[in-house]
């Protein structure tokens, strides 16, 4: 009992202190997830009978029509329950972020949309 | 009073530091097992949010997109020009087909869909985007 207690606990603390300051440095919390996309090319044959929504920073457009975003997502799932495989195909123009890009693609997605993909304004559209 | 007896003494630190010891385990073993260890980016990159539910698989191929264009593969920058180069070398040794592609949130929207485009070109199965899961925001 006596022997024991001289052997100080400090050393062992500064061990465990070391080890738990590594791993609140090291160790990251975020939590990941994906996202599967397609990239459709405008003037492919995978463009025909698609829905082409732009979405540009000052809004939304579906075939040369500003719509707010409600209102495109009402469309959408109205055209949806007709066809479960309509394509969507959104365009996002100039100065917008991605995050607007995807924040509006899972929103279609969730309306029930299957088939949403991007489409680069690289050529034409 | 503590300069006479100085066995006591030990002792005595060692109960009151017993409270500190426990604390620091459960703290330590707390980050060792909730958090993951995982390579660092060279870029900071702020993915964009989504609801989206998927898991990352192993991510063998990484494209890194910053929110001021550059794009970075597999950790070493590449010019937007030679992605489509260096990425078909990549995917050629047949190791992955999945291109898994991290970009920051505030990048163009337009910009990411290009490299993308790029990526199906250079002969990717699959491109999966990389984002957060919600609390981020």
């Amino acid at each position: 009992m006596r022997r024991r207690a001289v052997i100080s606990l400090t050393p062992l603390i500064d061990v465990v202190f070391i080890l738990l300051v590594f791993f609140m440095l090291a160790s990251s919390f975020m939590d990941w997830r994906t996202l599967e996309l397609g990239v459709a090319r405008p003037g492919g044959g995978d463009v025909t009978g698609a829905m082409l929504v732009e979405l540009r920073h000052d809004g939304l457009r579906l075939s040369g029509e500003n719509f707010t975003e409600d209102r495109l997502l009402r469309v959408l799932s109205a055209r949806f329950a007709d066809d479960p495989a309509q394509r969507v195909l959104v365009k996002p123009g100039e100065g917008v972020s991605l995050q607007r890009a995807v924040d509006l693609v899972e929103r279609i997605a969730a309306a029930g949309g299957r088939e949403v993909s991007f489409v680069s304004s690289a050529e034409g559209g | 009073m503590a300069f006479g007896k100085p066995r006591r003494r030990h002792a005595d630190e060692d109960q009151r530091i017993m409270p500190l010891i426990n604390v620091v385990f459960l703290l330590l073993i707390f980050f060792m097992v909730a958090g993951q260890l995982s390579k660092t980016d060279p870029v900071k990159i702020e993915p964009p949010v989504s609801e989206s539910e998927k898991k990352p698989g192993e991510r063998l191929v990484q494209l890194l997109i910053t929110s001021d264009g550059r794009s970075l593969l597999n950790g070493a920058d590449v010019p937007v020009d030679a992605l489509q180069g260096a990425l078909a070398d990549v995917l050629g040794t047949g190791a992955a087909k999945t291109v898994h592609v991290k970009a920051d949130g505030n990048a163009d929207a337009r910009h990411v869909i290009a490299v993308l485009d790029r990526i199906k070109a250079a002969g990717a199965e699959k491109v999966k985007l990389l984002t957060s899961a919600g609390s981020g925001r």
